[in-house]
């Protein structure tokens, strides 16, 4: 297989179905899109959450704030596989699931003032519906955010380059917004400014990486999620996902260019193989493997997320996509498009870079240059890429095809520094991503928290301290920390891995859950108050099912499998969180099933 | 000035000053801190990070003149 036959095929079914799925049926034919009815976000204005934007900037913020570092560590761990499976997955769930799922979760919640889908689970399934899904979606959040602190942190221990330039990243944002919103500085001028510091900032992290240790980065981390989770959305939020656009755009670009400039390449990786293969790093999935159950179906959940879809975008989307929605028109390229979108970072950027570059002496062999030795001399010393961990699976993959790339036009005397120039170029795209989910995250979990004290009932002084909104950032934020903190020693590899080898299946897991019951939620709202019936109310509810099933089962084998040889930390906090969302998951579908009984 | 906007000043200008000093410092050194270990430099640009980050937020705090003019457009209702 060629890296142009897989770039030609995903471009058209993305295509395809954004005119198609998303315009003609999904707008026009299901919700029925009012460019004329006011949205919450002009509505309710507050200055803090509500506040509209330019669309184009709101689907930077949408984009940059659903794509954590699922789209590139859950594909790249799926790898192992090889390369078919998870990409028929991603394009699959991207059209039929996940886009459907953001852009309904954005539509439901502007239809109701901007109220995140539990809210409005409660209209269409009772209360009990609505607390079962916050207390669900707090404790997801908790494993979204400690799966991210830690893939970040091991990011930029490998690429201290990323780091500097992430911390350069949030002044250049601030100023871009000051510029914009104060100074009244025309937005395209501001933006290339902005842009230009960016570039300089970029170059600058080759001469000043910026070094901390591992632990030393989770707690950096966490305070950025921290402080930065209560600030207005206008000043840091908005602007800095509207540059974060522009980075992602180009990351993606340069993937598109890539797979053209290597045309005549075959990949050098399997298209289906052994999922535990020797030396392979699959972090806790790998007793799954050791027992020969680790079957794409049902497992796949676990392992790739945001990619093919994700229960944390019904969350941004009902969060703080829909207060800041200006026109309703906007919700299919910010919704739908920001999910394919998604997906094409997944399919171009990340699978068909590792499929491409897989197998080290090969590459080398059809290139007529030493690959393998030049990555033992910057310290990579595996034969394939599949030995190397999930997230330098992705930017020694995409290094590799850029170097290829480039080299094909300047000669071979480039690909080196051109390796390296791009490696840093995709850690620092993958951290640019995780960066922005982290503030977000902590945000909904805040709201999530709050809700929650709406219902449980304790005394009027402790409520207060419990909601303060100071209190409520803490308390998840510390959770995610305490899980990501440590470092886990793996007898068989004779060294430790970052946690989140180990807590990734159960936020994977809970997070694709939530994406099967958040899309049910979405479903319902269109069956009892949009009133569609008959094929196109089927189109919703069937892969809404699917997914129910295919997750309840894979939480089950993670539940029997995976969980007892965790280490006890994680038993207690991510285990007990798998064990009650299994409860509650099953609760949800009762109310599920009265609801559509009733709404008939 | 109220106390709130004076405090956002200083840790705006307390956050530019270590960023400045930092990154000459990491310039002059090759690198802002060392592989490995937990250095001084690079615990100082993060806190940098944070003043920056609530700073301008305290001191500039108020939403901003061409949010609230769409606002008023739109529903046709002056915003206090």
């Amino acid at each position: 297989m060629y890296p142009i036959i897989v770039l030609i095929i995903a471009t058209v079914i993305y295509v395809a179905a954004y005119i198609f799925y998303g315009r003609k049926l999904l707008e026009q034919r299901v919700v029925k899109a009012d460019p004329r009815r006011l949205t919450p976000a002009v509505e309710k204005f507050d200055g803090v959450d509500y506040v509209p934007a330019n669309k184009y900037v709101l689907y930077g913020h949408h984009f940059a704030s659903i794509a954590g570092s699922g789209p590139i560590v859950g594909p790249a761990l799926a790898m192992a596989y090889g390369w078919i499976m998870p990409l028929v997955w991603v394009l699959f769930g991207n059209v039929f699931i996940g886009a459907v799922h953001d852009y309904l979760a954005i539509m439901a919640s502007v239809r109701h003032g901007g109220l995140t889908l539990m809210s409005i689970s409660e209209n269409i399934m009772g209360r009990k519906a609505r607390y079962i899904a916050v207390i669900y979606v707090w404790m997801a959040l908790v494993l979204v955010l400690a799966a991210f602190f830690s893939v970040a942190a091991s990011v930029f221990v490998g690429t201290p380059q990323a780091g500097f330039i992430t911390l350069l990243y949030m002044p250049i944002a601030l100023l871009f917004g000051m510029l914009v919103y104060r100074v009244g500085m025309n937005l395209k001028l501001a933006t290339v400014l902005s842009l230009v510091f960016v570039v300089i900032a970029f170059i600058a992290s080759f001469y000043i990486p910026y070094y901390l240790t591992y632990e030393a980065w989770v707690i950096v981390l966490a305070g950025y999620s921290f402080i930065a989770a209560a600030l207005p959305v206008w000043y840091l939020l908005q602007p800095r996902d509207y540059l974060n656009a522009y980075l992602l755009w180009a990351f993606v670009a340069l993937a598109f260019i890539g797979a053209l400039l290597v045309a005549g390449i075959p990949f050098t990786g399997p298209s289906y193989t052994d999922f535990a293969q020797p030396l392979s790093i699959l972090g806790a999935m790998g007793d799954l493997g050791k027992l020969r159950i680790a079957y794409f179906w049902p497992v796949v959940p676990l392992i790739i997320a945001c990619g093919a879809l994700s229960g944390f975008h019904s969350l941004v989307g009902s969060g703080t996509t829909s207060k800041q929605l200006a026109n309703e028109l906007d919700a299919t390229l910010v919704g739908y498009g920001g999910m394919l979108t998604e997906g094409a970072v997944s399919s171009l950027a990340v699978i068909t870079p590792i499929a491409f570059a897989w197998d080290f002496t090969q590459l080398g062999a059809m290139l007529n240059y030493p690959v393998a030795d030049m990555l033992a001399k910057v310290g990579i010393k595996v034969p394939t890429i599949i030995g190397l961990a999930a997230a330098d699976r992705f930017t020694v993959g995409y290094g590799l095809l850029q170097a290829t790339a480039w080299s094909r036009i300047f000669g071979t005397g480039v690909f080196e520094s051109a390796f390296i120039g791009f490696r840093v170029f995709a850690a620092t795209a993958l951290t640019a991503f995780i960066v922005t989910t982290l503030d977000t995250a902590n945000r909904l979990a805040r709201f999530a928290w709050q809700e929650l004290f709406q219902w449980i009932k304790v005394s009027p002084g402790a409520k207060k301290v419990l909601t303060n909104r100071w209190v409520a950032s803490f308390i998840s934020m510390f959770l995610g920390f305490i899980l990501a903190y440590p470092q886990i020693y793996v007898p068989e590899l004779g060294r430790v891995v970052p946690a989140y080898s180990v807590i990734w299946p159960a936020f994977s897991g809970t997070n694709q859950l939530l994406a099967a019951l958040m899309l049910m939620t979405a479903s319902l709202w269109v069956y009892a108050v949009l009133k569609v019936r008959g094929g196109v109310s089927l189109l919703t509810m069937v892969p809404a099912l699917f997914l129910w099933v295919t997750v309840t089962l894979a939480l089950f084998i993670w539940i029997f499998y995976v969980m007892p040889s965790l280490p006890m930390l994680y038993i207690a906090i991510a285990g007990t969180f798998i064990v009650v969302a299994q409860a509650l998951n099953i609760l949800l579908l009762v109310f599920f099933i009265q609801g559509i009984r009733k709404a008939k | 000035m109220k106390t709130k906007e004076v405090i956002g000043m200083l840790l705006t200008v307390l956050g530019v000053l270590l960023y400045i000093y930092v990154i000459v410092d990491g310039a002059m050194k090759g690198g802002i801190g060392v592989r490995g270990r937990v250095e001084l430099t690079p615990i100082l640009m993060a806190i940098g990070m944070y003043a920056i980050l609530v700073g301008p937020a305290l001191w500039f705090g108020e939403v901003p003149t061409a949010i609230k003019k769409f606002i008023e457009a739109k529903t046709g209702k002056k915003l206090t």
